[in-house]
């Protein structure tokens, strides 16, 4: 097959099926110079995005949400037209008729819609309220079949965070389609698809697949009805890289429009954008300037897209995030860098339009990526807090060269994987569950095996792991068989219509399992093994505390003697869940994530053997816990890099924080330093890092909230400390000093 | 002959090019007044207490064979003369209070905690040698140095100079960057404010002349002691005299050696609780600079 619109670009297999990876990997051109070819903002930029910083600090001062359109459910074609300013936006398209405000999208749960509007000060309209009164939504269904043990398991807290009143997200349609095929092409795919159908004994699962590709179908219709309501016809291949990135984006807009899932990322676009760019540059019809004008435009359209959520969603997962995640640069199966210019324009918008959380800007590192785009990225990371890093050089084995990541850590090969998102457990409650014999003693809740409480005067290790295998077993076939539920009625009554048109028909599925409190138990472990731990029980018989006498390793500080337990107790808890079969035969996967939930755990887990007080957080994902880590930030490192990728496929998060003064004196020699951090990091088969060089404000937070930066390392003249284990007057001193620095 | 380390750090940036592991060498024959490492000053271990986390539990003084803890005014205190540094109370705390600080390690423990480290020192970054004063352990120093060299380390080493012509000469065979401390122009002040003469200093600058060494020259800005321009000027003058010296660094003072005096029980003598203000470090720079055309730069 041959369009016009194509012209110019090199042919291959990608013209005669729905094949992106091949397009790229056949036209794309690898960039290893620097960044001096970048182009500034120009003035429509910055009046552009000085209106949506005005409409960005309205919303601020309006308690977190600028308005709400309560009148009608989210759909893909319910608004008119929206815009920032109408005649200076480049890429338009907007998820209702005015920036900011927020869609209702009661399809995951209605009572969910309910509260989030009540929290914000609005009513949910009659319109919605009635429609929804005879119509089943997930939550509906969920609720119809779980168990009592579910609903238990639910009510204590042993797993959290279940999108079961929600989108579940952390699917990734190949929104690039759209723009490398135009809608008809993909519509008469699917058609073709289903008509293959007709040849299979229509039992369950093909009825079932069935339904869906006509729903596919009619979405992928209403996505080209509404571009078309923005004056775009998205009928055919994009043309240039205008179009490229307009089309790419309806669809993207359509799926956010359709979907509230908790995570909604982008995918991967800048290499394939460049194509375009570079097409468009050759002929003379696009300048340098032009080229990043539309990622700036592209990039304000992301940053103003927003949920409807709940506080409590918000308890969860704190500062209104979408997870727009685009995956920058990596290398290919054949060797050459996927980094181009444009993964440089993208990267690039955090100097244009200043620093922000969304888009998730994630760079896919390798230890043979270009020195010069390692540089480009450390200096962001220095500059702007902004990016974070994944390691390339695992993640390619498992899933290719065309893989982009959901959310903060989960790989899934676009348009071929998609996931079913579990949340996560809580693995030091579920300790805390075993030395009690099935009772939680924060809830008051009897749940699991029931057992006498364990006794002695001190724990005995190999009685603690023995009683602990026990619960993982059954916590591990509860855990997959409610997420089976989940996901079933998710399918039946939230399917995502316009992000799945987006995938091969035959997808393969993953579910990702989580775990939090990770270090918490690694330590607790430890203390076990290695210290005196004496239960202390309450009236009732129950053990509410622990006293520990003796030192044991602790999780962070580079001792295989702790860092093993982390690392076995993941991949026990895998190999568990591996036995119970999943909804539509997913594969199981496990992340070591917490996002900000750990917070929130912790708040719902008793003391432990550790030494941590009832009630205290948890070290976010796979962080060693705060104000443990003797032997630095390396060491801390080294210790999360020995929990195994190969257990823990779905990601295990690492936030590591830095002040410039500690990463080097001299400009160039953090950036350079930050260069070596990653390298060396990435090159024990780590899995990801979140960079944090801490200026003069994040400073102060650390001052004023501890527990949330427990890798700060300050460097004063001769030598470096912990910023978490100076005395307060000593961290008012060092703060400020970094005032007067910056003067 | 094995080393006595104070301390090893394991994400040094400031202490040479890249990031680094510093080995702490205990023991150093110089008395500086503002010394910000006193823990490092004996040879022998030292124990160390961080009042703010006793929680008053008693458990050391039932531990501790020569009745070393006790309660005075409802408060913890450590009589220093009948310690003897045997770590059993620090074993015996679980907050982390108490701490032996010294410790003999043998060469295959400093290499494997170097080798922890050694994946994220990129091409410039390696280990640092410091202290204390390292050539107080001069036979262990030696064998450190060539162990390190043989697994491919790049090694810096830091120094006050104090020690003879033949030892640091024969450092230098193993020592990539010298981080050489000038703490004073004027040698009666010299003796006044560090306790020792400064011509050995001197002189070794001329033997790391005569084997083409790398130093940077490091010198701590201390108010009331060497802030005054007859010792800017005097840096500038050791800068130019020597070829070994390939740049100038100012170490800024700063006084988080005051707690750490105290957490040994030491009285400290130079009692300035301000740290430097870092602007007019960068004005002193800029003075030293006006003498001489080798690089000079503010270490914060």
């Amino acid at each position: 097959m041959q369009h016009t619109n194509w012209n110019g670009f090199k042919e291959g297999v990608w013209q005669n099926e729905i094949n992106v990876r091949n397009f790229i990997q056949t036209n794309y051109k690898e960039y290893k110079g620097d960044d001096s070819f970048l182009a500034g903002p120009t003035k429509r930029t910055s009046d552009l995005m000085a209106k949506v910083q005005e409409l960005f600090a309205l919303e601020r001062k309006n308690g977190g949400v600028l308005d709400i359109d309560v009148d009608r459910a989210s759909t893909v074609m319910g608004y008119d037209p929206g815009y920032i300013d109408k005649d200076n936006e480049l890429i338009v398209g907007l998820q209702t008729d005015a920036p900011l405000k927020r869609g209702v999208n009661p399809f995951g749960g209605i009572r969910m819609a309910r509260q989030a509007c009540a929290a914000y000060g609005y009513r949910l309209g009659d319109t919605v309220e009635d429609e929804f009164k005879y119509r089943t939504t997930h939550n509906d269904g969920v609720f119809r079949i779980y168990t009592d043990e579910m609903r238990m398991a639910r009510k204590c807290h042993i797993i959290t965070g279940l999108p079961d009143a929600y989108g579940r997200g952390r699917i990734i349609g190949d929104y690039r389609r759209v723009a490398l095929y135009g809608i008809d092409k993909l519509i008469e795919e699917k058609k073709k698809d289903k008509q293959k159908l007709a040849e299979n004994d229509f039992k369950y699962e093909v009825a079932r697949l069935s339904e869906e590709l006509f729903q596919q179908i009619a979405f992928l219709g209403f996505t080209k009805e509404m571009a078309a309501m923005y004056g775009c016809d998205i009928s055919e291949p994009a043309k240039n890289a205008k179009e490229a990135i307009q089309w790419t984006y309806f669809a993207y807009l359509a799926s956010i429009k359709e979907q509230n899932g908790a995570a909604m990322s982008l995918g991967r676009v800048a290499t394939f954008f460049d194509i375009y760019i570079e097409r468009d540059l050759a002929n003379g019809t696009l300048t340098e300037q032009e080229a990043q004008e539309l990622f700036d435009d592209f990039v304000i359209k992301l940053r103003v897209a927003r949920h409807l959520r709940t506080p409590e969603y918000n308890e969860l997962f704190g500062g209104d995030p979408m997870w727009i995640t685009e995956a920058v640069g990596g290398m290919g199966k054949d060797g050459r860098t996927l980094v181009t210019k444009s993964s440089y324009r993208i990267l690039n918008t955090l100097y244009t339009l200043g620093s922000s959380p969304e888009p998730n800007l994630t760079v896919l590192w390798s230890v043979d990526l270009p020195e010069n785009f390692k540089k480009f990225c450390a200096k962001l990371s220095k500059d702007t807090d902004s990016i974070q890093y994944e390691n390339d050089d695992i993640m390619r084995p498992h899933h290719g060269d065309d893989y982009a990541i959901a959310c903060c850590v989960s790989a899934m090969e676009i348009g071929k994987q998609m996931q079913f998102f579990g949340a996560r457990c809580n693995l030091a409650k579920l300790l805390l569950l075993a030395i009690n014999g099935g009772y939680d003693t924060t809830s008051g809740i009897h749940i699991g095996p029931q057992m006498p409480v364990m006794d002695g005067e001190t724990l005995d290790y190999d009685e603690v792991m023995k009683r602990y295998d026990v619960y993982i077993e059954w916590l591990s076939k509860l855990y997959v068989n409610t997420m089976n539920v989940i996901h079933y009625m998710h399918d039946k009554y939230a399917y995502e219509k316009t992000q799945m048109a987006l995938h091969d028909t035959n997808v393969e599925r993953l579910m990702a399992f989580g775990v939090a409190g990770l270090s918490v138990v690694a330590d607790s472990l430890s203390a076990i093994k290695f210290a005196n731990v004496k239960p202390i029980k309450d009236e009732l018989g129950y053990i509410v505390n622990f006293d520990t006498t003796g030192d044991f390793p602790k999780f962070g500080n580079d001792d295989d003697r702790v860092d093993f337990i982390a690392r076995d107790m993941t991949h026990k808890f895998i190999t568990e869940l591996r036995k119970s079969s999943t909804y539509r035969n997913a594969i199981h996967t496990l992340s070591v994530l917490t996002i900000t939930s750990n917070v929130m755990y912790g708040k719902h887990t008793g003391a432990t053997p550790d030494g941590r007080p009832a009630g205290a957080p948890f070290a976010p994902g796979a962080n060693p816990m705060h104000n443990r880590e003797e032997n630095g930030a390396l060491a801390s490192l080294n210790s999360v890099a020995k929990i195994s990728y190969e257990d823990c496929r779905d990601g295990i998060s690492n936030t590591f924080s830095i002040t410039p003064d500690a990463l080097g004196k001299t400009d160039e020699e953090r950036v350079d330093n930050l260069v070596s951090i990653l390298d060396g990091y990435f090159a024990k088969k780590a899995h990801h890092l979140n960079v944090n060089v801490l200026n003069r404000e994040t400073l102060i937070k650390a001052y004023e909230n501890p527990e949330a930066y427990p890798n700060l390392t300050i460097r004063v003249s001769g030598y470096a400390v912990n910023f978490c284990k100076l005395s307060r007057e000593h961290q008012r001193e060092v703060i400020s000093r970094t005032f007067h620095e910056c003067v | 002959m094995n080393p006595i380390l104070f301390n090893i750090q394991h994400f040094s940036i400031q202490d040479g090019p890249g990031i680094r592991t510093t080995l702490f060498f205990k023991g150093c024959p110089l008395n500086c007044i503002w010394c910000h490492n006193p823990e490092g000053k004996s040879v022998s271990p030292v124990l160390s207490f961080s009042a703010d986390r006793c929680v008053m539990c008693g458990r050391c003084f039932s531990v501790c064979p020569n009745d070393a803890h006790n309660l005075e005014y409802g408060l913890h205190n450590i009589e220093r003369n009948k310690c003897v540094a045997c770590g059993k109370c620090a074993d015996e705390c679980s907050f982390d209070a108490l701490e032996i600080l010294g410790k003999n390690y043998t060469l295959d423990s400093v290499l494997s905690e170097v080798q922890k480290d050694s994946g994220f020192y990129g091409e410039t970054g390696g280990v640092t040698i410091s202290g204390g004063e390292p050539f107080a352990q001069y036979e262990a120093l030696i064998e450190v140095l060539k162990a390190l060299k043989q697994n491919g380390y790049n090694i810096c080493l830091e120094t006050s100079g104090y020690t003879s012509r033949e030892k640091i000469k024969k450092a230098a065979e193993y020592v990539d960057v010298f981080l050489y401390d000038f703490k004073h122009t004027n040698p009666k002040k010299h003796i006044e404010f560090t306790g020792v003469k400064q011509d050995v200093i001197l002189d070794n600058l001329y033997a790391l002349d005569e084997v083409n060494a790398n130093v940077i020259l490091r010198c701590p800005i201390i108010p009331c002691v060497n802030d005054y321009s007859e010792h800017f000027e005097g840096i500038a003058r050791v800068a130019n005299e020597h070829p070994c010296i390939k740049s100038v660094e100012l170490m800024p003072y700063h006084p988080l050696g005051i707690s750490k005096s105290e957490k040994i029980g030491i009285d400290f003598e130079y009692k300035n609780k301000e740290f430097f203000d870092i602007q007019e470090a960068e004005k002193i720079c800029e003075i030293i600079s006006l003498h001489t055309q080798k690089p000079v730069l503010v270490s914060k």
